[in-house]
């Protein structure tokens, strides 16, 4: 269930750091629970440790290759020095392994512009490598997948973030300019303050 | 309890409006973003619904098929987000005009950012009004809410492939739904 003045967390110093559980699961999702409005399929779970809040969400939804929008976790942050900066996210992503198909991938968009697929190449471990595919071609070595960099003004920015693969793990998410350190586990989640406006769900 | 309307300046165009405790709007008024394919899905064209014609409802017009995957419990893929104003507050009953063409088809529906309902479709052969919602496995109620004067929002998002849509009413007179091809609404003038 989305907060109606969810936090925003603050840029200070070229970064901004957030926990994918700042975005709350309205419940824990069943068939039955889906009639009283729980259609969110993340599940928060902590049996694989190396997570760095209280939790990491797992997508528990189908595969869903060229459909969007499905179990979206909606951020705020603000950018106090405008700027380009890279996104990353902190992810546990698995190969395609004999009987377990591949999860790699999610979706992810800014300020409710394009949906963007997101993808890890680095699988079986915690990783901070996400980058955005903008073209799939399997004969090449991943030529398609660049960093994910984006400008942003100052201001509050949302980003929304969207289940695509079973199994893909999701923990903290990292937005800094190029060279700040952004990925030291020891960093504190950023500063945030109350959304002054009512936020709406669409 | 009535659903609050929504601000005026959260609105952009269109607003269709409801006159005389009716609303009635035809899908295809709000553009598909272009053909799905995978290719094109990477310049941001994710909607897997298809404009199609072959089957037309009143003739005229064409109806979208949900051409993307079953999502039995997930709704959000394929939205398709219609603002209306209502003068005449009161309780509605809302009411998809579909068509089924697998064994069981449906769609999801919400109305003001609230929560997802699943619409069961009720005709197979033909078209019919689709205008109860499922409150538990098997279990059906009418899609009724209470709707305050203002500006207010319905979303449909794709659920059953192959499930067909050719229009959406909101009335408070049941007996609309005896009649396929009632006339589009107005658009509010700005």
């Amino acid at each position: 269930m989305s907060h109606e003045h969810p936090p925003v967390f603050v840029e200070k110093n070229g970064r901004v750091l957030f926990d994918i559980a700042a975005s709350p699961l309205a419940g824990i999702f069943t068939p039955e629970a889906a009639y009283k409005g729980i259609w969110n399929e993340w599940s928060a779970e902590t049996e694989i440790a190396g997570y760095t809040g209280d939790c990491y969400y797992r997508w528990a939804g189908p595969d869903v290759k060229w459909n969007a929008g499905l179990g979206v976790l909606t951020y705020y942050f603000f950018i106090d020095e405008p700027g380009v900066y890279q996104i990353t996210m902190r992810t546990l992503s698995r190969d395609g392994e004999p009987g377990r198909p591949r999860a790699n991938g999610a979706f992810m968009r800014f300020n409710g512009q394009q949906w963007h697929k997101v993808k890890s190449k680095e699988h079986g471990e915690w990783s901070w490598n996400f980058m955005y595919e903008h073209y799939h071609d399997p004969s090449e070595l991943n030529p398609s997948r660049v960093p994910c960099l984006r400008h942003f003004d100052h201001g509050i920015h949302r980003m929304e973030i969207s289940g695509r693969q079973n199994g893909m793990i999701l923990d903290r998410v990292a937005i800094a300019q190029q060279g700040v350190e952004a990925h030291n586990l020891a960093l504190p989640v950023s500063d945030s303050f109350s959304h002054p406006e009512r936020t709406l769900p669409w | 309890m009535y659903l609050n309307s929504i601000h005026r300046d959260q609105v952009v165009n269109p607003i269709w409006q409801e006159e005389a405790g009716r609303l009635v709007v035809l899908v295809q008024t709000i553009p598909l973003p272009g053909v799905h394919s995978k290719d094109s899905s990477f310049k941001g064209i994710w909607n897997e619904w298809v404009a199609e014609s072959a089957s037309p409802c009143t003739g005229d017009n064409n109806y979208y098929r949900w051409g993307g995957p079953d999502l039995a419990w997930n709704p959000g893929a394929g939205l398709l987000s219609f603002r209306f104003h209502i003068s005449n507050a009161g309780q509605y009953q809302l009411g998809v005009l579909s068509r089924e063409t697998a064994e069981e088809g449906s769609c999801f529906v919400r109305i003001d950012g609230q929560q997802w309902w699943i619409l069961p479709g009720s005709g197979r052969e033909s078209w019919d009004w689709a205008r109860e919602r499922e409150t538990s496995p098997g279990q059906r109620e009418p899609f009724n809410m209470l709707l305050a004067e203002g500006f207010h929002e319905v979303v449909l998002s794709g659920r059953s492939h192959g499930f067909l849509i050719d229009r959406w009413m909101l009335t408070q007179n049941a007996s609309d739904f005896g009649l396929n091809s009632l006339p589009a609404s107005g658009v509010r003038p700005r």
